[in-house]
């Protein structure tokens, strides 16, 4: 029996470090602006943007389906970042302070959206929900191997974009945010009980597309 | 049912294998357990495991797509631009050829201008609200100017409802008085206070 997987969870559910290097950052800069120092907690605050931008628009994106809209969504994040820096509490984690700024704009934008959608004509969109001037091109050099995992990864999009509002933001920030369900619940405001569960739901409706052969 | 009876349902594993096991979950903790005993189960975990790295490398990538280094500079920018913004009021485009100062005065005296033109088109309507109620016969003296073109009107209204005598082609005229008249005495008021561009370059 390959022992890969429980040596994979096992690293996973090891302590992480307190600190993360955008935690001790962040603490950097709250005491800066704090001492009136405003100038050097901007500059300081670029590398803070530096660290978690990428994972950031890769949430944004894949839950708002749309590349515009994630780069003003996490640019808007950013800069609730800086002004609430203040209130940025130490013992919790700025990853997940974070996610919890970003998820809520995430969801104002959606629903400035379906505004505009009462009201506007909705550009034509693909089945994947990807306007299609924004879908992937597919490259020709592409491995057959990279291909197929990339049609089921479409695959898998498609479907995620179908589950419920929660249970999509919980598997979105478990999945490609990785983080654990304390720590989703901590920026959704959901026990820690209640995400497992939007988990497990979003798991099962997704089972089809990660076979069954249990 | 019992984990250690029977297979773990492949919900729970494709949960397990999505994210981070919970540290202190007897759930998954018993879950592990069993999938490190279990053939099965392990394999199924294995399978999970490496299927949803692999979905996510994907997602990633076609995020990043979006997102190179270029546009993750461009973004940075923006921000700190944002903030650097920050505190600093509005740059206030003056309306050509007002002659008003960006002074705190010449916001008193918009302010004030404003003030008058509500206070004008209230009287204004007012007076109008007034003029239906004024007897006829004083109301038809009071009506060849054009500021009193309004009060033709309502005296029309209420002669043709109180006396039913106007005839057909005295009514025509008084609308055609009424339609000419260009200034009703609601509006004279605001229009007084509204500054002419010309008066004011």
């Amino acid at each position: 029996m390959s022992g890969r997987p429980t040596v994979e969870l096992a690293a996973r559910t090891g302590t992480r470090p307190e600190a993360s290097p955008a935690s001790a950052l962040a603490r950097e800069i709250k005491d800066l602006v704090a001492a009136g120092a405003r100038d050097e907690a901007r500059e300081r605050f670029g590398g803070l943007v530096s660290l978690v931008q990428r994972r950031a628009l890769r949430i944004a994106f894949h839950y708002l389906r749309d590349a515009a809209d994630a780069d003003e969504v996490v640019q808007d994040a950013f800069v609730k970042v800086f002004l609430s820096i203040e209130r940025y509490r130490e013992d919790l984690s700025f990853d997940v302070w974070f996610t919890r700024i970003l998820v809520n704009t995430c969801l104002d934008r959606l629903k400035s959206r379906s505004r505009q959608q009462r009201w506007l004509v909705s550009p034509s969109e693909d089945e994947s929900g990807a306007r299609p001037l924004e879908q992937v091109a597919a490259s020709a050099e592409s491995s057959e191997h990279r291909l197929l995992a990339r049609e089921r990864w479409q695959r898998m999009a498609r479907a995620v974009s179908t589950l419920p509002d929660r249970q999509r933001l919980v598997f979105t920030l478990s999945h490609l945010g990785e983080q654990s369900a304390a720590e989703i619940g901590a920026a959704t405001g959901m026990s820690p009980a209640t995400v497992r569960v939007h988990l497990f739901r979003a798991m099962r409706k997704l089972r089809t597309l990660l076979g069954d052969h249990v | 049912m019992s984990l250690r009876d029977a297979h773990v349902p492949v919900e729970r594993l494709a949960v397990l294998a999505l994210g981070p096991a919970e540290a202190n979950s007897r759930d998954d903790e018993a879950a592990l357990a069993h999938a490190a005993g279990c053939g099965a189960c392990g394999r199924e975990l294995a399978r999970l495991t490496t299927e949803l790295g692999t979905l996510r490398l994907e997602a990633a990538r076609e995020a990043d797509v979006h997102f190179d280094e270029t546009a993750l500079e461009l973004q940075r920018s923006r921000v700190l631009e944002r903030l650097a913004h920050l505190g600093h009021s509005a740059r206030v485009l003056r309306f050509p050829g007002t002659g008003l100062t960006r002074a705190h005065g010449g916001d008193v005296n918009r302010r004030w201008i404003s003030v008058a033109a509500a206070a004008g088109l209230i009287i204004g309507i007012l007076a109008g609200q007034i003029v239906h109620i004024i007897p006829a016969d004083r109301t038809r003296r009071a009506s060849e100017t054009s500021q009193q073109a309004s009060a033709r009107v309502g005296t029309a209204v209420v002669n043709t409802s109180a006396s039913m005598t106007l005839s057909d082609e005295d009514l025509l005229g008084e609308i055609d008085v009424a339609v000419q008249g260009r200034n009703p005495a609601e509006l004279q008021a605001l229009d007084a206070l509204t500054p002419i561009a010309s008066e004011i370059r």
